[in-house]
């Protein structure tokens, strides 16, 4: 127990912010406005939100890393009983790690990519707690091998860029409480990570909550991790908190439009038992909005649009060679809907680019409506893209709309490239898209960067459906999105698949976004499809243990420690296959 | 204790081949680094050594002077073996250099080698003394303007880096020998004493056409360890670092000077050839009867053993020099991976 300066009247508390604002100075404008709560000893706070919403400034200020120009302007932050506004740089120093700590968003960035990630563990503990290097590197394996880290003093030794995203969170997790401080926050610590990595992530954080007692704030864009983990949750959107109150009331009686919106999601597309029921006894037997089957709208041709056979790529030779696909069987008929789901490395983007004729295909053969483009001279390669015959759409419409273009130029691409039509007829056909993908006919001047991430994925969808393309692969298409624009893309989909009849390869690692649109799913775990069949088959009863736990680590509004039991048993069992 | 999610095992085989690989690791990068040493010198030496083959220069035109007659040159050049081919002669040269003999002057029947030698101790001191103060000041500066970033400092150290750094040498070597030799009298204007002689009277005779050589690289590197220091102020491993508890000091010296440094001993590597050749002219100035000198003179009198032992010597310097700083920013980050 730290000895705190005054002993607070609320000696339960150890973290109260009380009105807190917070001020940029040099645009002149308050970004926060007014958050209040209090974290008592062992509780867990959660905060969501999207992206500005202040909900990372809040825990920003809370450290005492507030951007350069941005400061708190008002309210109080009292940490352990003392207020931290008047806390000179010394004292902070003392101050962070020891009571506080945090983990953030993106681990591979908060550590030092010049320094093996042990030394980074050791270094804390040498200069904080003045151990020796041989007791501070013992204790540091100790860490490692505290957060589940498989062979601790393997993973001492390596550098950021030999680990995966789970492996460094996990590393920063060990720094984070190494000095066993009483609060830690994670601010979107596992936004990015795969479904099941964020899982592992989510129930080490609950363990160690249990076994050295620490007090959490949970920040996070996703509604469900935060309801998982927390007793008290606060929602706020551009700076005002808009709702707070216990978890369990948030779930039930949103009362505020946007918090109903985050529950609705969950609910609409979410794996989601009814969200007022009883929990689930067991967390694979969830059931799932599954779309009804369009038997009426289904084409009478049923010559596949994709047929891909034993398909293996791999890259690189010699040692160096990485089998990224292993004899990938699948086919997708005319205005089907295909899921592809597997973890980051699984597969899935080489699966794509196999479509596209872009990966070096070693086995097998891909055949698109009908003709076989697994090995394609780069003239044939580039005819095949004229014909636009396959459409793609990337994850980041920012990166993929060229800067320089505006909507109708960018839209009208794929039509000019094929030519054949004169400049009145594309403009009447960009307009017939824009339209057909909701977006308003005034923004067909504007270039991406004055559209939001959502306007730009429309965008990319209109430029893809354009050639009236026989195939659209969707490469996480929603994952950059916020909630809001992740429901509405999805349902333009969900409306294009039955109005356009294309047929789609929906690629995710979001379990939920794949078993809200795909007719059928394919698992991929290790460069292999495990499991496929119906959506709703994949997701009421999964069978391969991999599929199991994806199942089992989708976050629901739902879920609870028992839930945490069962994942932890697949795990077990996954890393003993 | 449970096992982790598949996605998070390290190969447990990997960890049994750690030390192997490291030193797998080790003995690439030496392999690495002859491999580029080695191609690198051969081509250096056989284009100096074709340089001097087609300019068309005689040793017997410069023994003989214009009453040569056609026989007189036919001896001496069958003396000095350059009626051989060139390939030979090459192979031969070669041969002698690699043994650490450049071969005899045209001109006074010296031998290269020992001459460079006696010049190159001053051209190297002047040369290293203006590196050692291009560093010291050079990251001074850079470190100060980037710890006031876009504060005075930072704009004043801004300014004056971009001053000196288009200033040419000969013209600051001028300047402060008026100032400090021929004015204020403190220093002496010409000439050079062997370090033998003492460190006091060796570095009063270098340190200004040292200070002279060293501005254009103490702005070049201040001014990229600014930028790399300011950048990796920005990443996020120094939030971490300052969630952690580690004091500023700590996160400047291990965190973002390591991360910062980079760009700045790039620029070093391409400084070193820029300070040899701004020797050449700083020699004239003070009176340093250096190898520029000697190079310059050879020139003028076709002594053409005696400008390709300069240029070997030269060539091997630079390139042993960019392979340290290549092996430096190999230590210092070793996430870049470049090679050698």
């Amino acid at each position: 127990m730290t000895s705190s300066a005054q002993v607070s009247a609320d000696r339960d508390a150890v973290l109260t912010l009380t009105d807190v604002r917070i001020h940029n100075d040099a645009a002149d404008e308050e970004l926060v406005h007014g958050v209040s709560l209090r974290l008592r000893r062992g509780g867990v706070v959660g905060i969501v939100g999207e992206s500005g919403s202040g909900k990372s400034l809040t825990c920003k200020a809370v450290l005492g890393v507030l951007p350069e120009h941005v400061e708190v302007s008002g309210g109080s932050i009292e940490l352990l009983g003392r207020d931290v506004a008047g806390l000179s740089p010394q004292e902070w120093t003392a101050l962070r790690g020891t009571s506080i700590s945090a983990v953030f968003q993106d681990p591979a960035s908060y550590l030092n990519p010049s320094i093996r990630v042990g030394k980074q563990v050791q270094e804390v503990l040498r200069v904080k707690q003045g151990l020796s290097r041989a007791a501070a590197k013992q204790r540091a394996i100790e860490l490692l091998d505290a957060v589940h880290l498989h062979d601790p003093e393997y993973v001492y030794e390596q550098y950021v860029h030999e680990l995966s995203g789970g492996m460094l969170q996990r590393v920063l997790i060990a720094i984070a409480i190494s000095l066993e401080p009483e609060v830690l926050i994670a601010d979107e610590a596992t936004t990015a990570l795969d479904t099941t990595v964020q899982a592992g992530i989510l129930d080490l954080l609950v363990e160690l909550k249990d076994r050295i007692g620490l007090s959490l704030v949970v920040v996070s864009h996703d509604l469900a991790v935060v309801a998982q983990l927390c007793d008290e949750v606060l929602v706020m959107r551009d700076g005002h908190v808009v709702e707070q109150g216990p978890t369990s009331e948030i779930l039930h009686t949103p009362q505020h439009e946007y918090t109903r919106l985050l529950v609705a999601e969950h609910e609409q597309y979410g794996l989601n038992s009814s969200a007022t029921g009883p929990r689930p006894p067991a967390p694979v037997s969830v059931p799932v909005l599954v779309p009804e089957p369009r038997s009426s709208t289904m084409p009478a041709s049923t010559e596949p649009v994709l047929q891909v056979d034993g398909l293996g790529v791999h890259f690189g030779r010699g040692r160096g060679r990485k089998q990224a696909l292993e004899g990938a069987s699948l086919v997708i008929r005319p205005g089907e809907t295909v899921g592809v789901i597997g973890e980051s490395g699984a597969g899935k983007s080489t699966l794509a680019r196999a479509v596209l004729g872009l990966a070096p295909v070693s086995a097998g053969s891909v055949q698109v409506a009908g003709r076989d483009i697994t090995h394609l001279s780069g003239r044939e390669r580039r005819a095949f893209g004229r014909d636009g015959v396959v459409q793609y759409v990337f994850q980041d419409p920012l990166r993929s709309l060229d800067p320089e273009h505006t909507v109708a130029v960018s839209v009208a691409e794929p039509l000019r490239i094929r030519g054949g039509l004169d400049r009145a007829a594309i403009d009447e056909a960009v307009r017939r898209q824009v339209r057909a993908v909701r977006l308003d006919e005034s923004l067909l001047d504007r270039f991406p960067g004055e559209l939001s991430g959502g306007q730009r994925q429309r965008v990319a969808i209109a430029r893809a459906l354009i050639s009236s393309p026989r195939l659209l692969i969707l490469d996480e298409p929603v994952s950059a999105l916020d909630s809001a624009n992740r429901v509405a893309i999805l349902e333009l989909l969900r409306e294009l698949r039955s109005t356009v009849g294309v047929a789609m390869l929906f690629i995710s690692h979001d379990l939920g976004s794949v078993a809200g649109i795909s007719d059928r799913t394919i698992v991929l775990y290790r460069s292999r499809i495990v499991e496929a069949g119906d959506t709703a088959r994949i997701v009421s009863a999964p069978a391969h243990p991999y599929t199991r736990l994806l199942v089992g680590s989708a976050p629901t509004l739902t879920s609870g420690p028992t839930d945490r039991v069962q994942r932890e048993r697949l795990r077990a069992g996954l890393f003993v296959s | 204790m449970s096992a982790p999610p598949p996605a998070l095992t390290a190969p447990s085989a990997a960890r049994r081949g750690v030390a192997a690989h490291r030193i797998g690791r080790a003995v690439a990068s030496t392999a690495r680094l002859l491999a580029i040493f080695v191609p690198v010198f051969l081509l250096g030496t056989f284009l100096t050594y074709l340089l001097g083959h087609l300019s068309g220069r005689s040793p017997a035109y410069l023994q003989l002077g214009d009453a040569a007659s056609p026989q007189a040159v036919a001896a001496i050049e069958h003396k000095w073996g350059l009626d051989r081919p060139f390939l030979v002669q090459y192979g031969d040269w070669l041969g002698s250099v690699l043994h650490g003999d450049l071969g005899t002057s045209w001109y006074n029947g010296l031998s290269v080698a020992h001459a460079l030698g006696q010049r190159a101790a001053i051209t190297l001191s002047a040369a290293g003394v203006a590196l050692v103060l291009g560093i010291v000041f050079g990251f001074a500066l850079g470190a100060l303007a980037a710890h006031f970033h876009t504060r005075w400092p930072d704009r004043a150290i801004t300014t004056f880096t971009t001053v000196i750094s288009v200033l040419p040498p000969f013209i600051v070597g001028i300047g402060l020998a008026a100032v400090f030799a021929v004015g204020l009298q403190i220093l002496p204007a010409a000439g050079y004493v062997p370090i033998q002689a003492g460190l006091g009277p060796w570095l009063s005779h270098l340190i200004l056409p040292a200070i002279a050589l060293s501005f254009d690289t103490a702005a070049d590197v201040a001014r990229q360890l600014r930028n790399g220091l300011v950048s990796a102020y920005r990443g996020n491993y120094v939030t971490g670092a300052i969630v952690r508890g580690l004091g500023p000091r700590r996160i400047f010296f291990v965190h973002v000077l390591r991360n910062g440094i980079a760009p700045a001993l790039a620029v070093l590597g391409l400084k070193f050839p820029n300070l040899l050749g701004g020797a050449v002219i700083i020699e004239a100035i003070f009176g340093l009867s250096g190898y520029g000198v000697y190079a310059s003179q050879a020139a003028v009198r076709g002594d053409v053993p005696a400008v390709q032992g300069v240029l070997v010597v030269s060539v091997v310097l630079v390139v042993v020099f960019n392979l340290l700083v290549n092996i430096v920013l190999n230590r210092v980050t070793p996430d870049a991976d470049r090679g050698v």
